[in-house]
């Protein structure tokens, strides 16, 4: 070894003892991002509004309680402005978060803003709908085409596998009404006796659902419906409470609200699919940030769906389901 | 340097430091480890318990609260004439207002058919409260006020409320009859869910209610996720113990479990927080000394490769010296450089060398002086030999009465005498050597009867510059003894002096014999002793110029048979004082 070689070699060890000693004086100087907690998670979601994106709501931040992890939040207030909540996606990028959580209102609008946070290499958890038309680390929610199936099961058993069968579907079911209603045809061919005589879309407030099925009652005979969302069901409940068709015409819905129950309690409808909004979220949160650390997380995560009728709804496991919000 | 057991200096500097420094801060750390964990972990615990102590001590308030209105409301009703009466209903309602929690108050008559309700809010018509647990257990435990676990009240439309339900079996008078029925009492459960979630145990723990007698948890803020089965709470240990703090170490991260029983209700408050959590400074401080060490440890390496360089450099350099001395070089003396003790060797082996050298230097002196007195003894043994000679042909010439030339001869010895005694000195200029040397050669011609002829031919340059004494004459003898004697022709005896360029070269050269060219070979590299004459003669005079001058210095022989030889010497052009001065010196 000559001179400089040496001198290098002393400069070396001086500055890494330097190094050492800094870091043993303020511990983490060293460590980039490898705890939970210096994590940021961007949420976007359909909306803010109602029990079921509340609920969501509560279960990411039961997560951010957990794990200490920073969140951010967009919503819109109209779950069918799926333009308007692709801007916000879009400027939601340009704060680099470490991972994205979204539940999309819609599948093909959501592709460029895919790419460039594949791009960018921010991976995205799709929660509530799925996402097919770019990559996405998970999915985490309900199979909506086997509960489409469900419901029609469900429905039949009350018919007594016989009877015509309506779908009504609110405008802003997304992508996830349209594999519900997938759900239902394909589940209704196994039944010889079971007729879909119609599908039809309402859209707006839960009283234009209510004047489409009262449509459709004047229309023809129907022995059951098959509501696809909290709006419709609502709607068609209501219908058929003012049409005293209750006892008539069987109804089973998705999701849950207070009217919902107190409809369910009624017997204005026979049977809720109702999912787990708060584990949705919670997981959401969860596996984004387990993506954002470098870990591995599942490509599909299947939350069980529950099905709620007048007896069980005040089961001891149900409340907190149904009722998640303590008033 | 490493062979064997032989370590350099800096590996056994650094091995040392390094283990000392190593040593320390083990001890340090292992001292500091034990004592934080100990106080964390005991922090940890207090901590944990304080807390769960003052939510359960708020909670059991709380409730104690609560059941006091419930008994004053239950007292004044069973006291009051009917209980439809709008006094007791204002009574009741002042009451209610009191409390910010109070939901709502309700009679029902023991067929589960309402008596009273406030607020009065519209119930939902498809009511059948004797399948509620409140209404059971009011009336399966008379006398005793049950509190139900929170739930969603089902009794009032569009209402879905968490309440805790307080009821108790009542005796009261409707309609002017005593009848019995149910009070109760709804409390809204957000003060218990506030204070619970308020509560921060860590960054993660968390306070859970455990209901005593059957297990349930009564309120939990994840309590969604339990029963959606993706969480797990571990209330074994919880349900186990009714007051204290624990470890739980049956999932993967151990947790502190701090359980406080609330009396009055049967509920624990039951305290969760991570272990880890409280630990974190001890696993930072942990990672903080073994940063140090490794710090520690550089450093040392890199103070023990200075130091220690510091110390051998100059070690080394004194090695270099000692080699060189090894290989003869006495001259470059040790550099005294480095720590006192290298600096102190330094200077004894220079010292050591001085007097090696000052040693040596006397052997070379008294070899030299030695060698000189050899010489001047050999010079001294010429004379005798040639004064017997020329003193037999003085009394030859007297005898024939030539009195002329017995004068020129005594005169010519005694010129030859006084320079060649000289004052004792052996340097003088050439002037007088070449006066020497005609003063021989006059004798010899007068002894060999004109046999030859000489001549002597010097620049005037020459004259005044130093000499050895008697170089010329042994040369002239040479020259008479080997070329002229034994030749029959009349010879020939030339000497000449001139400046070459910085040296003086004398030439004697004569026209008889000469000699072989392998005996040339052989006289020029020395090996050849005569064997007539005085024997000592050339070759003695190629010595002490040597000695005087140098080695570069000397005869030089070029002969041919029947030609003759010429003698060449060569020495450099010296004054006299000089030569003189270089003669003392030696």
């Amino acid at each position: 070894m000559n001179r400089r070689q040496r001198m290098i070699a002393s400069i070396l060890l001086a500055v890494t003892a330097l190094v050492l000693l800094i870091s043993a004086f303020n511990p983490g100087i060293l460590e980039r991002k490898q705890k939970p907690s210096d994590i940021t998670i961007q949420v976007i979601l359909r909306s803010s509004e109602g029990d079921y994106w509340q609920n969501v709501m509560l279960g990411a931040q039961a997560a951010v309680k957990e794990f200490g992890i920073t969140m951010y939040t967009t919503a819109s207030y109209d779950e069918t402005d799926a333009d308007g909540q692709m801007q916000a996606a879009r400027q939601a990028l340009a704060t680099k978060p470490d991972a994205i959580v979204l539940a999309a209102s819609d599948d093909e609008i959501f592709a460029p803003f895919l790419k460039e946070a594949a791009e960018r290499h921010i991976p995205v958890i799709a929660i509530d709908s799925v996402l097919t038309s770019g990559k996405t680390r998970s999915y985490i929610g309900m199979d909506n085409y086997e509960a489409g199936g469900q419901a029609l099961r469900e429905l039949a058993d009350q018919l007594g596998r016989q009877g015509d069968i309506a779908i009504i579907a609110h405008a802003a079911g997304g992508i996830n009404g349209r594999l519900r209603a997938q759900g239902i045809l394909d589940a209704a061919s196994r039944y010889p006796n079971i007729r879909i005589v119609d599908q039809v879309t309402c859209g707006g407030e839960q009283d234009i659902c209510s004047q489409t099925v009262a449509e459709e009652l004047r229309k023809r005979h129907l022995d059951g419906i098959i509501a696809l969302n909290t709006e419709a069901s609502i709607g068609t409940a209501m219908e058929l409470r003012n049409e005293q068709a209750g006892n008539r015409v069987k109804l089973v819905g998705f999701d849950s609200s207070p009217e919902l129950l107190e409809l369910l309690q009624e017997n204005q409808l026979q049977k809720l699919i109702v999912q787990n909004p708060f584990s949705m979220g919670y997981l959401g949160m969860k596996y984004a940030m387990e993506a954002a650390l470098g870990h591995k997380v599942p490509s599909r995560v299947e939350i069980q769906n529950k099905l709620i009728d007048k007896k069980n709804m005040f089961w001891k496991d149900n409340q907190k389901l149904l009722f998640p919000v303590v008033q | 340097m490493k062979n064997g057991n032989s370590r350099s200096i800096q590996y056994i500097l650094s091995v040392s430091l390094i283990l000392f420094s190593v040593f320390i801060i083990v001890v340090v750390s292992t001292v500091l480890y034990s004592r934080f964990a100990t106080t964390a972990e005991e922090n940890a615990f207090r901590n944990s318990q304080q807390i769960v102590d003052q939510v359960s001590y708020s909670l059991e308030n709380n409730v104690q609260a609560t059941s006091d209105l419930f008994n004053m409301m239950y007292h004044t009703i069973t006291q009051s004439g009917d209980v439809d009466s709008q006094s007791l209903h204002r009574q009741l309602a002042t009451m209610m207002s009191t409390r910010a929690d109070t939901v709502s108050l309700a009679l029902f008559d023991d067929k589960g058919q309402l008596v009273m309700d406030l607020p009065d809010v519209t119930m939902k018509s498809a009511l059948d409260v004797t399948t509620e647990s409140w209404f059971q257990s009011a009336l399966d435990t008379p006398n005793h006020l049950s509190i139900s676990l929170p739930h969603v009240q089902n009794l009032y439309k569009e209402q879905f409320r968490w309440v805790v339900s307080l009821s108790k079996s009542i005796t009261m008078i409707h309609n002017g009859k005593p009848i019995q029925g149910v009070l109760l009492l709804d409390v809204n459960f957000n003060t218990i869910d506030e204070l619970s979630d308020r509560v921060s145990l860590g960054e993660k723990g968390y306070v859970y209610i455990l209901d005593e007698s059957a297990g349930n948890i009564v309120y939990h803020p994840q309590l969604q996720l339990i029963y959606a089965g993706l969480k797990n709470e571990n209330v074994e240990l919880a349900l186990k113990h009714t007051y204290g703090s624990f470890i739980d170490k049956t999932s993967s991260a151990t947790k502190i479990i701090s359980v406080q029983t609330i009396g009055n209700v049967g509920w624990k408050v039951v305290g969760v927080s991570y272990k880890d959590e409280a630990m974190t400074s001890i696993s930072e401080l942990n990672r903080s000394m073994f940063q140090l060490l490794l710090a520690l440890i550089l450093i040392v390496v890199l103070l023990t490769s200075i130091v220690s360089r510091r110390i051998s450099k100059p070690i080394k350099q004194l090695e270099l010296s000692m080699k060189n001395v090894e290989h003869g070089n006495f001259e470059q003396t040790a550099v005294g450089e480095g720590p006192l003790e290298v600096r102190q060797l330094a200077d004894r082996f220079n010292i050591m060398i001085g007097t090696i050298k000052k040693l040596m230097r006397q052997i070379v002196t008294e070899q030299e002086s030695k060698r000189t007195y050899e010489l001047e003894a050999l010079q001294a043994q010429i004379n005798p030999h040639f004064l017997y000679n020329t003193l037999n042909s003085v009394v030859r010439m007297v005898g024939m009465n030539k009195n002329e030339e017995v004068t020129t001869m005594i005169t010519s010895l005694s010129k030859l005498f006084r320079i060649s005694l000289g004052k004792g000195k052996s340097v003088i200029a050439i002037a007088d050597e070449l006066e020497h040397a005609r003063n021989y050669l006059v004798i010899q011609q007068m002894r060999f009867k004109n046999k030859f002829d000489f001549s002597i031919e010097a620049e005037d340059a020459v004259l005044r510059y130093a000499t050895l004494k008697l170089i010329v004459q042994p040369l002239i003898e040479n020259a008479l003894v080997h070329g002229i004697e034994p030749s029959v022709d009349k010879g020939q005896i030339r000497v000449s002096a001139k400046l070459d360029g910085q040296d003086i070269v004398i030439e004697v050269s004569d026209n008889g014999l000469g000699m072989s060219e392998e005996r040339l070979k052989q006289v020029n590299a020395g090996h050849v002793t005569s064997s007539k004459g005085s024997g000592v003669g050339v070759m003695n005079v190629q010595e002490r110029i040597r000695l005087f001058y140098g080695q570069a210095y000397g005869l030089h022989f070029e002969s041919e048979l029947e030609e003759g030889t010429t003698v060449t010497v060569r020495f450099p052009a010296m004054e006299l004082k000089q030569a003189e001065g270089r003669e003392q010196g030696e």
